[in-house]
């Protein structure tokens, strides 16, 4: 180390101040400056700074430190106690935990025992009591052939953890081999399985994971069932939509049964089937499945559809010939394997009593299959309601009946490849990733850096799975860009991508260009979009099968070139189906499924119904509270969208009780909490729609301002509120003052020829404006224009068309023309009713009946105008403040006047 | 003498304190790395009210950010005795590919600049120790020594500066 003086530091550091703090060019000039006043200072000081030009300075304490980080729960863990027992060593880890050897520290009894932490992610948030229950129940479980779960609990209130007997042996099938056993021997050691498995179905404990490296044997050659009904206690704690897989995230797809990677019921005849595939096992030496080189995707695709060959045909032990195992045991063994549950051995007695009977030589229950069972590949029949959604949402056209039936098929197999990564990613921070919670709870930065390491991850881990490894990409892709890294986002899709054609995978090719075509319409380069669209539903056609995220971005792709030509419905329709393969795939409360949920609020707002809207919207935004979130800028964002959604749809006094609760929700957990000021404007709007009131006026104008420096594009809005404001309290002078910095936004747009609901909200107004000043005739003209774009988006339900109406009816009422100005105030109201959130308590259902009232008073209908008065009261009374003019009016008019 | 037994004492009681609620928090986070301003937040919350030797937290989180430094560093010295030798173990976990990150001779090297830049100019080495070994932000930095971001941000790069100078002297090995 460089000795330095503290007379040379003083000296050195004061120079280094000054040095830094001049511009690159001067700092040369300084230097030669002082090299002749102190050279040797300088000397010292030019070698410093020669030191930061190098290469390597830039990288010297650059990026984060050294991390705290996993390894050391093991120099923590061993002498810790846990419970009665002190821990003595790891034996090892797997995809849910680590598992250590530990004794009782009383010293009692000597009793070793096994204890497996689990991670916290299994149990989930209120999974800690059911988790002790279940436990507590898997507990009594007690047979001499199953390893006994002792105790189940929760260290530090945050840790949760298995104490099980401790078991030394081997697997079942490294036993049989190491042994070298024949036939019988097999045969009747797996009887034992048997018999154990049976006591536990009469008990209703299901084993759920029954695998060869889960069925030990001891030195002395006893079986003994580890992990039994352990899937189940850790599924059950999990999130129920995350885990409608039942369990398979604990399970080798291997030993998994049809229905359980369909997410069907789990019944005993499932622990059949997987006892099937060992038997399988323990007779051939293989499994029936090559799995050399198979995507897991196509695994499980096998799984569900490819009948098993004979066990005689494959078996490759010496002690066990072909010829033993042909005939009785070829079909005991085929019998247990069948895809469906109910064509299998009922129970494990029955399957234990076949064999049984084959090894006394007695006739045998399961009888051989048929050649057409055994040539066909196995199919399952589905209701046809789901693929017609699917071919409208979609945009299909002229779409081959094989071929939908192909993707309806596919869509019924639900999420093979995501709950495979679950499956394969159970290995801690991937899982989370996939369940969605903790990226969203963790702050950016740490987000970022878990995105980086799940990465790396994917890329090595997965690395003889490409096509699961290229899957998994696209999820990380897609929480880049809600991070809002499109960069990155980018470069891991190209990762994917070069994945996919490498393996010409056409389900991944149908995603990615489903995805490009999403950039694309971001970009505004529909044509492109459209075609990449297009490109992407014919990859998908050629699917075998196509997992829900696949559709999931096709839909997304579908509703954006939608929404570009303006047909909402359309686009809603085919977010909703994005939305419900979402929950499919368990990406229930993910970032993902609140983004998609939120498309389809606004797509369904923008084809006017906010009943539907606020209906998906209310959804999240309680997720998102429930989740703890209820203080971010993205669950701002979602209230304001609800918020609105309430106000065009007729309660503004729950538009702005929503705003003001999630306001106080915010305030509750942190002091210091900034809200948003479109927020602020939004409660002001919706406050303003309730009556006049001068610090809601006052908040909307502050923030028109603001909002116009700040160059925010929708500053208009906020200003045409004000001007509402300003004409619903009858002050047309101050309302001209307000339009003044908008009549040249109206005239750019105009001129632009903008096709946006702005121009349209502009003119409505402006057309007020001129009412208001008495000049009809402008006011006509300009009201047409409004209605003649409003009609060129060829939706009779959009937001605007109620205004348009009214406006009408108040028009027609000021020319005088009441009887035209009924006929319209009725239309108004139709469509109030028909975009309403709560077609008893719309706003504007109320007004457009106060309207039908005064003109039915002013055309001498007076009884019509007073049962219109006293329809309207509730509506109004239901959502606006009490002095507002409208409730004046229908009180009068309703009374009698 | 007596200065520095107390001193001595104080350093070795807070790193005690520091392991524990690192110890914790790593068996809560099963497998996520810590946060060190977390341990140094939790441990200050823990101190005050037995403490009145820091009077302020600025104060403290400079100190305490130094011994925070001596216990990544042993921590890091240990995680490397485990990866060399141990036990067999069958982990499928992303630690196996994750970026190693400074090993522990950089670190000891950086530790033993730190302290010569620290008999000079105690304040900029506690910059380093805050920033780098802790993981505060510019701003929390700033706002801890109630002065300005650029402040902090100048006093880094000059730390920057004077400490890669002085590792520079150090032979490789």
């Amino acid at each position: 180390m460089s000795a330095i003086s503290a007379d040379q530091w003083q000296l050195l550091s004061a120079c280094l101040d000054e040095v830094l703090q001049l511009p690159a060019e001067e700092r040369a000039s300084r230097l030669t400056l002082l090299a002749q006043q102190q050279p040797e200072l300088a000397a010292l000081l030019s070698d410093y700074l020669a030191a930061s030009d190098q290469h390597e300075f830039h990288k010297f304490l650059a990026g984060a430190g050294p991390r705290i980080a996993e390894e050391l729960t093991s120099a923590t863990l061993v002498g810790r106690q846990v419970g009665p027992y002190i821990i003595d060593a790891e034996i090892g880890r797997g995809g849910t935990g680590s598992v250590w050897r530990a004794h009782r520290a009383d010293g009692r009894f000597d009793g070793t025992v096994a204890i497996k932490f689990v991670h916290a992610v299994w149990i989930g948030r209120s999974g800690e009591h059911r988790f002790r229950v279940e436990g507590k129940l898997l507990a009594q479980l007690d047979h001499p052939n199953i390893a006994r779960l002792i105790d189940a609990g929760v260290l530090d209130a945050t840790q949760p953890y298995l104490v099980l007997e401790y078991v030394e042996g081997e697997p079942i099938d490294a036993y049989c081999g190491r042994c070298q056993l024949a036939v019988e021997a097999r045969v009747k050691l797996f009887l034992e399985v048997l018999a154990a498995v049976a006591h536990a179905h009469s008990h209703l404990i299901v084993h759920r994971d029954i695998k060869p490296s889960n069925i030990f044997v001891t030195g002395e050659g006893r079986v003994k069932l580890l992990d039994f009904g352990i899937a189940k206690l850790l599924a059950s704690g999990v999130a129920d939509q995350a885990l409608t897989q039942s369990g398979v995230a604990a399970l080798t797809p291997l030993y998994a049964a049809p229905e359980q990677m369909l997410g069907q019921a789990v019944t005993t005849a499932t622990d059949v089937y997987s006892l099937g595939l060992v038997l399988f096992v323990l007779l051939t030496g293989t499994h029936p499945i090559s799995v050399e080189n198979l995507s897991a995707a196509a695994l499980v695709h096998a799984v569900l559809t490819e009948i098993p060959p004979h066990a005689s045909v494959v078996s490759s032990i010496a002690e066990v010939p072909a010829h033993a195992l042909q005939g009785d045991l070829d079909n005991i063994v085929a019998k247990a394997l069948k895809k469906t549950p109910a064509e299998r051995y009922p129970t494990v007695e029955s399957f234990a009593d076949d064999l049984s009977r084959f090894l006394n030589d007695e006739p045998v229950q399961a009888r051989r299959d048929t050649f057409l069972y055994r040539s066909g590949k196995f199919v399952r029949r589905h209701r046809t309601g789901v693929a017609a959604g699917l071919l409208v949402t979609l945009g299909l056209v002229g779409v081959s009946a094989f071929a939908l039936w192909q993707m309806f098929e596919a869509r019924t197999q639900r999420d093979i490849a995501v709950s495979q990564a679950r499956l394969a990613g159970s290995e801690s921070e991937l899982t989370e990733f996939l369940i969605g919670d903790s990226l969203k709870q963790a702050s950016e930065g740490a987000a970022r850096e878990r995105l980086e390491r799940a990465r790396e991850f994917v890329t090595h881990r997965f690395a003889k799975d490409p096509s699961l490894a290229a899957q998994l990409l696209l999820v990380l892709a897609s929480r880049y860009v809600s991070l809002g890294d499109d960069r990155t986002a980018a470069q891991v899709t190209s990762d994917a991508e070069a994945i996919a054609r490498r393996l010409d995978h056409p389900a991944l090719l149908g995603q990615l260009a489903c995805m490009r075509s999403q950039f694309q319409s971001v970009a505004h380069d529909y044509v492109a979009a459209r075609a990449q669209l297009d490109s992407g539903l014919a990859q998908v056609r050629r699917a075998p099968f196509i997992p829900s995220q696949v559709i999931v971005e096709c839909a997304r792709a579908s509703a954006k070139i939608a929404q570009s030509v303006g047909d909402f419905a359309s686009a809603a329709a085919n977010l909703r189906v994005a939305v419900q393969n979402l929950e499919q795939t368990g990406a229930y409360g993910s970032t993902d499924f609140v983004s998609a949920v939120n498309d389809l609020a606004l797509a369904l707002m923008k084809s006017g119904n906010f009943h539907d809207a606020w209906d998906a919207e209310s959804r999240i935004i309680a997720l998102e509270r429930e989740s703890g979130l209820a203080e971010t800028s993205d669950y701002f964002a979602l209230v304001n969208v609800g918020s609105t959604a309430l106000r065009f749809g007729g309660r503004p006094r729950q538009a702005r009780d929503l705003i003001d609760s999630a306001m106080a929700d915010a305030r509750q957990d942190s002091l210091n909490v900034e809200i948003p000021a479109y927020l602020e404007a939004s409660r002001a709007m919706a406050q303003l729609v309730m009556g006049p009131s001068e610090s809601a006026s006052d908040t909307l104008k502050r923030a028109a301002e603001a909002a116009r420096q700040a160059g925010v594009q929708y500053w208009p809005l906020f200003q045409v509120a004000l001007v509402t404001d300003a004409l619903d309290r009858g002050d047309a002078a101050k309302a001209d003052s307000l339009w003044e910095p908008l009549a040249a936004v109206e005239n750019k747009m105009l001129a632009g020829d903008e096709r946006g609901d702005d121009l349209v909200r502009l003119r409505l107004i402006h057309a007020r404006l001129e009412m208001a000043h008495d000049r009809l005739e402008s006011s006509g003209a300009i009201f047409d224009d409004a209605a003649s774009r409003i009609a060129a988006r060829r939706q009779p339900l959009n937001p605007d068309a109620t205004s348009l109406e009214l406006l009408r009816t108040q028009l027609l009422f000021s020319q005088h023309a009441y009887a035209q100005a009924i006929t319209h105030a009725d239309a108004a109201a139709q469509l109030a009713r028909a975009t309403a959130v709560e077609a008893q308590a719309s706003a504007w259902v109320g007004e457009a009946l106060v309207w039908r009232a005064r003109s039915c008073q002013a055309a001498g209908r007076a009884a019509e105008a007073a049962a219109a008065a006293e329809a309207a009261l509730p509506h109004l009374l239901a959502n606006l403040d009490d002095d507002h003019p409208l409730i004046a009016w229908s009180r009068a008019l309703s009374s009698g006047h | 003498m007596e200065n520095r037994s107390t001193a001595e004492r104080q350093f070795a009681a807070l790193y005690r304190d520091l392991r524990e609620l690192a110890q914790r928090q790593l068996q809560r986070n099963a497998g996520a790395a810590i946060s060190a301003t977390t341990l140094l937040h939790e441990a200050y919350l823990g101190m005050s009210g037995k403490n009145t030797v820091f009077p302020d937290r600025a104060r403290f989180m400079g100190y305490a950010a130094r011994v925070m430094r001596g216990l990544i560093i042993d921590m890091v010295r240990e995680r490397r005795a485990l990866k060399r030798g141990g036990e067999f173990r069958i982990t499928l976990l992303p630690t196996e590919v994750e970026d190693p990150g400074p090993d522990e001779l950089e670190l000891t090297n950086l530790s033993e600049a730190l302290e010569q830049l620290a008999r000079h100019d105690p304040r900029l080495a506690e910059v380093v120790d805050l920033k780098y070994f802790c993981g505060y932000s510019f701003e929390d930095i700033a706002a801890q020594r109630s002065t300005s971001k650029r402040t902090v941000q100048r006093d880094w790069e000059k730390a920057r500066i004077v400490l890669f100078q002085f590792l520079k002297a150090v032979p490789d090995t």
